[in-house]
């Protein structure tokens, strides 16, 4: 495969930044390659998840660097970027009043889907895709927060997009809503790029292979999922502790959980080295591994 | 190019659809039929003078009412989607921003001017209700239509498209809108407390400033009190002036707005 076809199937970050005319440096020079599967992007709220996101959706010029989307310039080739690419904003809106299916006939015309047949047969193959069918004549307004989470979907899937991009895709949904979702997105990525934008730990782990973490507008991590949990290695610790302790340790470290059991607290901290004999090593999970790291980030920044 | 126009005629089609359910348009023909349908059958149809009464009860219900009603239904439709929470659904798609606009443009003066056919045929249809045998000669309808509701609503559709992709907020441009549409009375307000005439250059003035106000000097006196028999007469140069002035006047606006939306779109 030579360079010009291997550009055409990912999606490609160089020196990407973006300043916003308050002068806040929203993406701080961010290099990136994203190929095809579930790709998750974290970071806490402001990292720039949202902002990198509005870039790769043509929503935002970016002020430095380069973005393309399958060799295609986001800010030259923007029309064909649009054409190739399905997006679930964060707060996804849409008309109440309009049935299900009529939401997405709108959505379907804004896309330039002019032939009325075609258009009405894969409204229908996309609300059997995410379940919706029998919810077809139902007005938006009346769908439950699940549904319209997964009306927002099928908006995105409309065009059979090869680039996907979902931000904060499970926010508002219950457990068993999430589940499900994270299991569908992993579906989709099966043939496309799904890049999913989430500040919630568990849904990236469960589904993604690969990730990236933000912090500051910059790619604090590049990887996959279990190397993010390995960089945690030796630096989380279990202990339990009784009530004044807790307070002590709570101004101290880190601490990333924590269980009211009949012998006491039982914490997990964030700590490089063991600071009483009492701590016992344990294997981090993704969850620890991110906080380290945001910690470890948030204390060089402040350093800096 | 053809694939634009398919584009823009479906959203034609989608809008006219959506429309269809606004109960804006339902509440707006109600009133406009409480203000001209109720004074016409008070008035009766038998004399031409209470006759020119019934034709002015139209022509307010048609020009007031339907340029309200065009703005609403336009400026409803447009901030459904340059809301905060829905805009990034549009400007990430592919579709064109000419075509967007127009297409909403477009469908929602269509679907206005649909319904303005239904009003004035109930008002056509008045002097059967009086037993008479034949309905309103159709040529002064014809002429409030083309001459003064027809630019009254694309001025009023134009208008509503440009305040909702300058300020993006139905909130906003509402308030904007009705207090210049309405404004032409305020211009009568101070005189009419002080207990004088109206000063005719000055109202005169401002009612150009407006399609929708029935003004048109005609020899000594104005259309506005001109009788049902003096419109069976051509119109008057400045009424297709005027009709011709906001007419132009409105593609400009649309124009600007699709500039605004594409500014919008690379900001």
């Amino acid at each position: 495969m030579n360079e010009k076809t291997a550009t055409a199937e990912k999606v490609s970050l160089e020196g990407l930044s973006l300043r916003y005319g308050s002068g806040v440096l929203a993406l701080d020079s961010v290099d990136l390659e994203i190929e095809s599967g579930l790709f998750g992007l974290l970071g806490p709220n402001g990292a720039g998840k949202t902002t990198l996101m509005r870039i790769l959706t043509t929503l935002l010029r970016p002020t430095g660097g380069m973005a393309r989307v399958f060799g295609h310039d986001v800010v030259r080739d923007a029309g064909q970027v649009r054409s190739m690419l399905g997006y679930l904003p964060q707060d996804f809106q849409t008309y109440g009043q309009l049935k299900a299916w009529e939401v997405l006939d709108y959505y379907a015309i804004l896309n330039g889907m002019t032939d009325r047949k075609k258009r009405r047969a894969r409204i229908e193959e996309v609300l059997a895709l995410v379940g919706l069918a029998d919810k077809r004549n139902q007005r938006a307004s009346q769908l439950s927060g699940g549904m319209y989470r997964r009306l927002g979907v099928a908006q995105a899937l409309l065009t059979d997009a090869r680039l996907l991009i979902f931000d904060e895709p499970t926010a508002g949904l219950d457990p068993a809503q999430r589940v499900r979702f994270r299991n569908f997105l992993g579906e989709l990525s099966r043939d496309r790029i799904v890049l999913l934008s989430t500040h919630i730990v568990a849904d990236i782990g469960s589904v993604c292979d690969k990730l990236a973490v933000l912090n500051h507008g910059r790619i604090e991590f590049l990887g996959k999922c279990r190397q993010l949990a390995d960089r945690a290695e030796g630096r989380v610790w279990q202990l339990c502790v009784d009530d004044a302790q807790y307070e002590q340790l709570r101004n101290e470290y880190a601490i990333t959980s924590m269980v009211d059991t009949d012998h006491g607290l039982q914490l997990r901290l964030l700590s490089e080295t063991k600071k009483d004999p009492g701590w016992q090593s344990v294997v981090p999970t993704l969850e620890d591994a991110y906080l380290w790291l945001i910690n470890s980030s948030d204390a060089h920044e402040q350093a800096a | 190019m053809n694939r634009q126009l398919d584009i823009l005629k479906e959203m034609i089609l989608l809008e006219l659809r959506v429309q269809r359910r606004n109960p804006i348009w339902i509440i707006s023909l109600a009133a406009a039929a409480l203000l001209g349908l109720s004074e016409a059958f008070t008035a009766g149809v038998l004399d031409w003078p209470t006759t020119n009464q019934a034709f002015r009860a139209y022509q307010l219900g048609c020009v007031m009412i339907f340029g309200v009603m065009t703005f609403l239904l336009t400026a409803g439709s447009l901030s459904r989607d340059l809301s905060d929470g829905r805009r990034d659904l549009l400007l990430c798609r592919p579709i064109s921003p000419w075509v967007y606009i127009c297409g909403k443009y477009i469908g929602n003066i269509l679907f206005v001017l649909c319904i303005n056919v239904l009003f004035m045929a109930s008002f056509l249809i008045i002097p059967l209700f009086y037993g008479q045998s034949s309905i309103y000669p159709l040529r002064p309808f014809l002429y409030v239509t083309l001459f003064s509701t027809l630019p009254t609503v694309l001025y009023c559709g134009a208008l509503a498209v440009f305040l909702m992709t300058l300020s993006r907020k139905v909130i906003v441009a509402m308030p904007v809108f009705l207090v210049y549409f309405l404004a032409v009375a305020l211009f009568r307000i101070p005189e009419t407390l002080r207990g004088r005439a109206v000063d005719v250059d000055m109202l005169d003035f401002s009612m150009r400033l407006y399609p929708h106000v029935i003004s048109a000097t005609v020899g000594a006196s104005t259309l506005y009190d001109m009788s049902f028999s003096h419109l069976l007469q051509p119109p008057v140069p400045e009424l297709y002036a005027r009709a011709a002035l906001y007419s132009a006047l409105s593609p400009v606006l649309v124009a600007l707005s699709v500039l605004l939306l594409r500014k919008m779109r690379n900001s």
